[in-house]
């Protein structure tokens, strides 16, 4: 049985005005590799600023550029940090691939933002 | 009210996608596509096998053979290095270290099929292009077991 993991918040308002601040930029989910936290179609919001002046922690959930596909950006939880402080990133969805089990950990660099809410279509 | 509002804007204007999905970017892996490169390197090399030389002097004749033996040879080529790339696709984006407990030689195995798919280039060699066929259909055999699912074995020709 897979360990619980933790659900992401709903957008509140003051997340939603960091958007319209442009403090948070706006994704799109494909794909059931988040499952149970994120759904194909869902709208996240990410704040790009977050690895600024910090490290990824573990539990985050980050977007990442993919190692082996360039183009490709990736939504993924961070399981662990290395002693070498490279990101472990692995999907929710237990079932699922892509991730460090199959291209190992990310530098901190990869890591484009922290996903901070997810944004309900009814608000 | 405000948050609401905001929250429909934000969720009715396409934004740029991120990917979730499962296995890579698309998602679809079936040791099938190395199969049929396979077979076309198989087929290729018993047809290279079969060709007749032409009598020297019958030079419509060489031209001929001469045509018909590059195609064959740079269909297989062509096959064999697709064979191959299939092969290092599964082996290193969809097998996982838990497969490796479960089929403790599954790095030998895509190894001595990756390097059979060289050899059908290098040579022109019966022998090693059924080796490939009979590994791709080893190699079938434990992808579908990992996945729990009895998907029966079959050749196009």
């Amino acid at each position: 049985m897979s360990p619980p993991v933790t659900p992401l918040p709903t957008a509140s308002l003051g997340e939603l005005l960091l958007w319209l601040l442009r403090r948070r930029v706006r994704k799109q989910v494909t794909g059931d590799s988040m499952l149970p936290t994120l759904r194909a179609d869902d709208m996240v919001l990410v704040d790009p600023r977050a690895y600024r002046r910090k490290l990824p922690q573990p539990d985050e959930i980050v977007i990442a550029r993919h190692p082996f596909h360039r183009d490709l950006t990736i939504i993924k939880r961070i399981a662990e940090i290395t002693p070498d402080r490279r990101c472990v990133l692995l999907s929710d969805n237990a079932a699922a691939g892509s991730d460090s089990r199959a291209f190992g950990p990310l530098s901190p660099a990869s890591i484009i933002g922290r996903v901070t809410c997810r944004i309900l279509a009814n608000g | 009210m405000l948050k609401q509002a905001l929250a429909k804007l934000a969720y009715a204007v396409p934004a740029d996608e991120v990917s979730a999905h499962c296995d890579g970017p698309c998602g679809v892996y079936d040791p099938a596509s190395a199969r049929i490169a396979a077979e076309a390197v198989l087929s290729m090399t018993k047809k290279l096998l079969a060709l007749d030389v032409p009598a020297e002097g019958d030079k419509d004749a060489m031209i001929h053979y001469h045509n018909t033996f590059s195609r064959y040879v740079a269909i297989k080529e062509e096959q064999a290095h697709i064979a191959k790339t299939e092969l290092l696709v599964l082996w290193t984006d969809y097998f996982k270290p838990v497969h490796l407990e479960q089929y403790p030689d599954l790095h030998t195995t895509f190894w001595n099929a990756t390097k059979l798919c060289s050899s059908c280039k290098v040579e022109v060699s019966l022998e090693h292009a059924n080796e490939l066929m009979d590994a791709i259909h080893n190699i079938h055999n434990i992808f579908w077991a990992t996945k729990g699912r009895d998907v029966e074995y079959y050749t196009a020709s």
